[in-house]
């Protein structure tokens, strides 16, 4: 009998045991697990001050620069020495007239032999023309008093004619006899004018000669930089014609001086960005977009850079390049740009005060409608559309859709989607 | 007839052939044959490869993925296809059914390939490649190149390594990682091309056409001939800078040196791999991985590699500081693995014969104990000269085989106890009665277990194919077991049993025997046989108890395969897609101090900026992104088993907080671990597929169902297959500015592509066979300095300037406009359509029961999706409707086999349904057993299952032969039911004793076998407890008194079987 309530008692347990399991088995299945939370870097929006930038390049050029040309040819005799003996090149720094000297450095002469040629011929003829007016004065003389012998002679002639006491014949003799004196007088007054006149002409070709004489020397203009000499002692010298750009000047002018304090650099822009570009906006200038590029991180506090402002804005779009021309000159210190330069220029065209921006990296993007999501305090991941607005380097307007203060998630975004929770770490703000 | 039956039976010359010839073959296969961790399934895969560089992935996938998914389409007999369309090539897996032959698989696929060829939209398609992939992709060795050398000089040796390495036939292909190739960049300084007016087009030009060589014929003279040959190579970087590149002006002559810095030097760098042994620190070197051709022997390759690494690393040119260690190889894996199973084999003959030992005597036991190892080694050799491997799968086989085949021996040995000890018959009469009485019971006994194996041979797919090795195993090691019990053992037992003939004392289980034997008849009597309503009434609850067994194994968890120990772990880490190099060390450098200070791993690899292969290695995987910025990877080796306390499984939990919290201040991180514990597909369990024609909306949905998977319990590291999304600007020609400044759309997009990409144009030519480095030309960007690579800030594509025909700039932003739009980084197809996998492992729960969780969830969002968009289960669970179906079909036909063989034998339809009955009783006690001990329902247990139908019925038949004789010799039925489950007691428990003792090993061992083996194990106990008052019972209820003495009149006389219980 023991047996029996054993073999019950294990059976009943048997049941018991596998109700309890079947049950278990049966109401497992409708619960729902939590997932972790997703961890996200954040961002607490702030109002801050965002640039919007135009890329441009040109070329830079020296505010003052003087191509400086003989104005006649010649043989060049003399080049420009500097204290040491050595002749002036380029990279030499050369001086300008100033308060005590009138003229600036001598730099180069050319041969003037053919001038003085000139002058001394004129100076010939200037004299023989002078010659040639007292002879006329001379005659001049010599018919006045011709004339006044005729006129007395006539005069008695017609007193005795008019007593009858000569004949008509005579009377008509005398008559013509003054009227030859006076043209006679009438010629020699003439002669002596264009013995004046003929003077004066000479006199005239004299200075001009003289004044080219002056032209043979070259001397600076004012202080700067010698960046070309395209002379050679010794060599003959030709007055470039048919020249129109500055390129073509650069190469054949006898010397350049540029004065390196200053520059110029005419950018072409696109039409499109005529309404953002204005004058006085500043632009930044560097050789390469590398330099801007680091620069721009320090906020244009230090870098390899010049610094400029924008100058004058053409009114028109050119035809020939649909581009809008804008001036740009440099302000302080300028070393850094060499006359010449081909040079990158960022222009900082709108400044905007206090908006919402956010890091490019941060929005995400659906059929090209920018959205990003925000914490909300229950540490839940929010969507929400936005409407961008200016563009900065970095950073991007946001005009709607987030709001000062609130946290936008800036990292670990990919993973989330509307109402996920997240642990937001180590705020970086 | 009687000179042969004496040759083959009592003469033991021809058993000793026998024996030796089985032993030599036996040894020779054990030593010769390919071992292997898994059975190395031939299953016709491959991957189609097709590259144009400059491509989109979006143009890609128009142009090239689509016409070859068009042709491939229509192939038969695929399983998987898919692809991925990336920027600048497309990938396309394709897997046959199982069954389909590998070469006619692979012609038919050449054939398609070549026809879509045709449709490719330029020459610069290049021709597609066709690779066949083995079972895995995975390393079986990975060595790594490290010391502090120049990188240059790691490059150069690394690239040798693996030329050398790939003359090894069996090797596939050599990966190297973290290796830079080194090539020669063409730096081009954006301003200065702009200054001068340049464009980079001019450049590409000039450098293509001056980097030539040309055969310029012969000069054939009077006396001697000459070849003239145009030597215009580059083959020095200051014949590059000189190159003139333009001329301004009459005197102004641009060389390239002028406008970009040339140099022979290192490519952008992409990713790092570092190493780690056992408590050391982590080291960077090129991590070399060795590729396996499907079908090689692992081991062998792996000695093979070792030995020529170590050839290659003493050879005297080998530069000293550099060193190259091996830091895993799957010949431990596998030796180990082996070494497990082959522990529980030696354990399950060990008890097999304890059980002999007890059953019979010391000298039958011992015959039948040495019999174990010739069947087992007969069966090797068998198998090896099939073609098969020497894997776990085979020795399973073995094991399972072990319990079922001593059956015969044992029915040999009790045959010859009571020949020669109770009938006191010479040893000769002994063996021919035993032949003549054993013979045909021992042979229908064997083959309905074959019987019940036969069909599951034919179950298809991988699965199938995976598992078929088992029953091929058990059925031969039967029929082998027949032969060795009849023509080795008997012949060959004279020596030991010949003489003990007078020992005949009782053995301690006759007594006991003796004493259950009449306590079981009486009890049969006077309860379940006391009356047909009473045996009506015992089968009815049996039955009854087998209904409810059915009800609750559908409440049972199911999967597919249940994971086991693997030592070899993947763990990859995604960062945010903007990630750089630097942030995904410092994320490695974290997680490689939590992994090197656990004691449970022994060894590992970093990978920096790209995927552990061991993430990679399915076809699934492989068509993934393996190499981004944004990738972490490591692959672990564990400590050997017996050094750890838990199985692998049992760490990932530990080992994903232990990564997570030591990354807990990065954001945006998704960790996934890969464990793929000895499945056959080794993917991620639970697998939603959704498919529709937008990317932009599948990712949206994507990431809803990620969030809703989360949520489900038990399933952890819930990632999807596209990854984070790439954001893509997109510009597009204003043509009418491009024809202002007179462009074209061709010459603006070059231009662009230079200043983006570093395009190769032609190599650089160097002595030798060295390989030539490519020639790249590319652009310096002010955000990267002096470093190589792309813009890293979106203002600087504001930057991009074209040059136009007259030297003039113009930005690009002038002549197209922009958007951004978010663009996967690889466009995933799934036959054919738009596709993104949402997976994740599951972990305390089966992927069926997370599925089974979120379905109702996904239908809710399913109905909110546009038209078009829609979602399906991938994985183990899409197939394992298919697996378990397949099997469920193959028990029907194993059970409908099993009863034609008993209507012969019985000659009766009735008899044989009596012995059928006993396999729901059985699987009554599998399912039973499943429910109380948490069992994973499996692919393996519904083998079990199916095993077990051939294994139960034996004990049904021994106890309906013996009734029948009962009945012959007079007893009515009742008596004969009562007295033939009594006097088959013994027989029958010891049979399951030791089929069951022979699993055990085998089940605690592994997690994978567990299922399987406690199928066979619970239904065995079940049955034999069952069938003792069950089969009388039913056979009380279905016998007819008239008919018994002519049905078994063919019958041998059953009366021998249980003589030597009765002791009669």
């Amino acid at each position: 009998m023991n047996k029996k309530y054993l073999m019950a008692g294990l059976g009943a347990v048997a049941v018991v045991l596998g109700l309890y399991k079947y049950n278990q088995l049966t109401t497992e299945s409708a619960e729902v697990v939590e997932p972790a939370p997703v961890r996200v870097e954040i961002e607490l929006v702030t109002p801050e001050t965002l640039d919007s930038w135009v890329f441009s390049e040109g070329t830079a050029e020296a505010l003052q620069k003087a191509f400086l040309n003989f104005e006649q040819s010649g043989k060049v005799v003399y080049i420009g020495e500097m204290s040491d003996g050595s002749q002036i090149r380029e990279g030499i720094r050369v001086y300008g007239p100033s308060e005590d000297i009138n003229k600036g450095q001598l730099l180069a002469q050319i041969d003037n032999r053919e001038s003085v040629a000139g002058v001394r011929s004129l100076e010939a003829q200037l004299q023989s023309t002078r010659e040639r007016r007292k002879e006329a004065q001379a005659g001049k003389v010599r018919a006045t008093n011709n004339l006044v012998q005729a006129q007395s002679n006539f005069s008695r002639v017609e007193q005795i004619y008019k007593k009858g006491v000569v004949s008509q014949n005579e009377f008509d003799r005398a008559k013509t006899d003054l009227k030859n004196a006076q043209a006679s007088q009438d010629a020699a007054n003439s002669g002596l004018q264009a013995a004046i006149s003929e003077i004066k002409s000479v006199a005239a070709d004299m200075n001009q000669a003289t004044v080219s004489l002056e032209k043979t020397s070259l001397f600076a203009p004012f202080d700067g930089v010698i960046t070309s000499v395209n002379i050679l002692e010794g060599n003959y010298y030709y007055p470039p014609s048919g020249v129109t750009s500055s390129k073509e000047r650069e190469a054949s002018s006898a010397i350049v001086v540029v004065d390196d304090s200053a520059y110029e650099v005419r950018l072409h822009l696109p039409e499109d960005t005529y309404a953002s570009v204005k004058e006085g906006q500043t632009v930044y200038l560097a050789y390469n977009d590398t330099a801007l590029y680091e620069a721009e991180k320090t906020g244009f506090r230090s870098g390899n850079f010049v610094k400029a402002k924008i100058w004058s804005v053409s009114p028109s779009i050119s035809l020939q390049s649909r581009s809008l021309q804008v001036k740009v000159r440099t302000e302080g210190d300028a070393s850094g740009i060499r006359d010449g330069m081909f040079l990158q220029a960022w222009i900082a065209t709108e400044e905007k005060q206090n908006v919402l921006a956010l890091p490019w990296q941060t929005l995400s993007f659906r059929d090209g409608v920018p959205f990003v999501y925000v914490v909300t305090p229950d540490n839940r991941a929010e969507l929400r559309w936005l409407d961008l607005g200016l563009v900065g380097l970095n950073r991007t307007e946001v005009l709607t859709g987030v709001e000062a203060g609130e946290r936008i998630i800036t990292e670990g975004q990919h993973l989330l989607t509307d109402g996920s929770r997240v642990e937001v770490l180590g705020a970086k703000q | 007839m009687t000179g042969l039956k004496n040759k083959l039976f009592l003469q033991n010359l021809f058993g000793r052939l026998l024996l030796g010839l089985f032993l030599l073959m036996g040894t020779l296969a054990y030593n010769t044959m390919v071992r292997e961790n898994h059975p190395d399934l031939e299953i016709p895969r491959a991957l189609i490869t097709t590259s144009w560089p400059g491509a989109s992935p979006e143009q890609i996938e128009k142009e090239v993925t689509k016409p070859l998914e068009d042709e491939l389409r229509n192939l038969v007999g695929m399983n998987i296809f898919t692809s991925g369309s990336y920027n600048s090539y497309s990938m396309i897996g394709v897997e046959f059914d199982a069954d389909v032959s590998m070469a006619i698989a692979m012609q038919q696929l050449r054939a398609k390939v070549n026809a879509a060829e045709s449709k490719f939209p330029s020459s610069d398609v290049e021709k597609p490649g066709i690779e066949q992939l083995g079972m895995s992709e995975a390393p079986v060795i990975s060595l790594v190149l490290h010391g502090d050398v120049d990188d240059l000089v790691l490059t150069d040796v690394a690239k040798n390594i693996k030329q050398q390495l790939e003359a090894i036939s069996d090797i596939k292909k050599v990966n190297l990682g973290g290796l830079r190739e080194k090539s020669l960049h063409i730096r081009l300084q954006p301003n200065k091309l702009r200054a001068l007016g340049v464009s980079p087009l001019t450049v590409r030009d000039r450098l293509i056409s001056a980097n030539m060589d040309m055969a310029w014929g012969q000069f054939e003279g009077d006396e001697s001939t000459f070849n003239l040959y145009l030597d215009g190579r580059f083959d020095s970087t200051e014949r590059i800078r000189q190159l003139p590149i333009v001329r301004i002006g009459d005197d102004r002559l641009v060389r390239l040196g002028e406008i970009a810095d040339v140099s022979l030097r290192l490519d952008k760098e992409k990713m790092r791999t570092l190493f780690n042994m056992k408590g050391s620190v982590y080291t960077r070197g090129v991590t070399v991985d060795v590729l396996r051709r499907p079908g090689a022997d692992t081991i062998a390759l792996i000695n093979e590699t070792e030995r020529l690494a170590l050839e290659i690393s003493s050879q005297p040119d080998w530069p000293r500081a550099l060193q190259l260690t091996v830091v895993t190889d799957d010949r431990n894996l596998i030796e180990q693995s082996f070494s497990e199973i082959y522990g529980s084999m030696i354990q399950a003959t060990l008890l097999v014969f304890i059980i002999l030992m007890v059953l019979l005597s010391w000298r039958e036991a011992l015959v039948a104990g040495l019999a174990l190892p010739v069947t087992l080694l007969a069966t090797l050799a068998v198998l090896g000269a099939m073609g098969h491997t020497f894997n776990a799968t085979v020795m399973v086989g073995m094991v399972l085989a072990l319990g079922m085949l001593v059956d015969v021996y044992i029915l040999v040995m009790e045959g010859m106890h009571e020949g020669l000890f109770v009938r006191r018959e010479s040893f000769n009469k002994a063996v021919m009665n035993t032949v003549k009485t054993f013979a045909v019971p021992a042979i229908a006994g064997q083959l309905t277990t074959i019987l019940a194996m036969v069909p599951m041979m034919m179950i298809g797919g991988i699965d199938g194919k995976f598992i078929r090795i088992i029953p091929i195993t058990i059925t031969v090691a039967l029929l082998l077991s027949l032969i060795i019990a009849f023509l080795i053992c008997l012949p060959l037992s004279r020596s030991l049993l010949a003489k003990a003939a007078d020992g005949s004392r009782e053995l301690l289980v006759d007594k006991i025997t003796h004493r259950y034997r009449q306590k079981l008849a009486n009890w049969l009597l006077s309860s379940p046989l006391k009356s047909k309503k009473h045996a009506a009434g015992y089968v009815l609850a049996a039955f009854g108890l087998f209904i409810l067994s059915v009800i609750i194994v559908g409440k049972l968890p199911s999967a597919l395969y249940v994971e086991s120990d693997d030592r070899k772990l993947g763990i990859s880490i995604e960062l945010p897609p903007q990630a750089t190099l630097e942030r995904a060390q410092s994320v490695a450098d974290k997680v490689g101090v939590y992994l090197s200070s656990q004691s449970w791993i022994e060894k590992s690899i970093a990978y920096v900026g790209a995927k552990t292969p061991v993430a990679s290695s399915t076809l699934k995987t492989l068509i993934l992104p393996s190499e981004a910025w944004n990738q972490v990877g490591f692959t672990i080796i564990l400590v050997p088993r017996s050094e750890r306390e838990k199985f692998s499984f049992d760490y990932l939990s530990e080992l994903r907080t232990g990564i997570d919290q030591t990354i807990k201040d990065e954001a945006g991180l998704i960790v996934s671990i890969t464990h793929k514990g000895n499945k056959p597909s080794g993917e991620d369990p639970v697998q939603i597929e959704l498919n529709g024609p937008e990317y932009s909306e599948l990712m949206v949905i994507a990431a809803e169902v990620r969030q809703r998977l989360a949520e489900q319990p038990g399933a952890v590291g819930v990632k999807d297959n596209l990854g984070a999304s790439l954001r893509e600007i997109r510009f597009r020609f204003k043509p009418e500015k491009l024809n202002f400044y007179g462009l074209e759309e061709s010459n603006v997009a070059q231009q662009i592509r230079i200043a983006m990409e570093e395009d190769q144009f032609g190599s650089f030519k160097m002595e030798g066979i060295q390989d030539d480095p490519d020639i790249r030309i590319s652009m310096q960007w002010p955000s990267r300095g002096n470093e190589m690579g792309g813009p890293l800030h979106i203002a600087e594509i504001r930057l991009l300037r074209v040059i136009t025909k007259d030297g003039s700039s113009i930005p690009l932003s002038h002549v197209a406009d922009l958007k951004v739009v978010e663009k996967p980084r690889v466009y995933i197809h799934n036959y054919g359509l738009r596709s993104v996998t949402v997976q994740s492992r599951a972990e305390g729960k089966t992927a069926a029961a997370i599925l089974a969780g979120i379905k109702p969830q996904l239908d809710k969002l399913q109905s909110g999706w546009p038209e078009g968009y829609s979602y399906q289960f991938g994985g183990d669970s899409s197939r394992s409707d298919d697996s378990f179906g397949s099997l469920g079909v193959a028990f029907v036909l194993a059970v409908v086999l099993i009863f034609i063989l008993l209507t012969l034998m019985f000659n009766s339809m009735l008899q044989p349904l009596i012995i059928l009955f006993i396999i729901p009783l059985a699987i009554t006690g599998t399912f039973i057993g499943y429910f109380y001990f948490d069992v994973i329902v499996t692919f393996g247990a519904m083998v079990g299952c199916v095993s077990l139908a051939g294994i139960a019925v034996n004990n049904g038949i021994v106890l309906l032969e013996t009734m029948n004789s009962h009945r012959r010799q007079g007893k009515s039925i009742k008596e004969a039911a009562a007295y033939g489950a009594a006097d088959r007691m013994r027989p029958v428990i010891s049979t399951s004793l030791t089929t069951i003792l022979g699993l055990l090993p085998l089940a605690l061992s592994e997690p994978r076998w567990y299922g399987l083996c406690m199928a066979i194990v619970f239904g065995l106990i079940a049955s034999t407890i069952v069938a003792m008052f069950i089969i009388p019972a039913l056979y009380l209820l279905f016998t007819r008194d008239n008919v018994v003495a002519d049905e078994y009149e063919s019958l041998p006389d059953g009366t021998v079987l249980n003589g030597a219980v009765d002791g009669a």
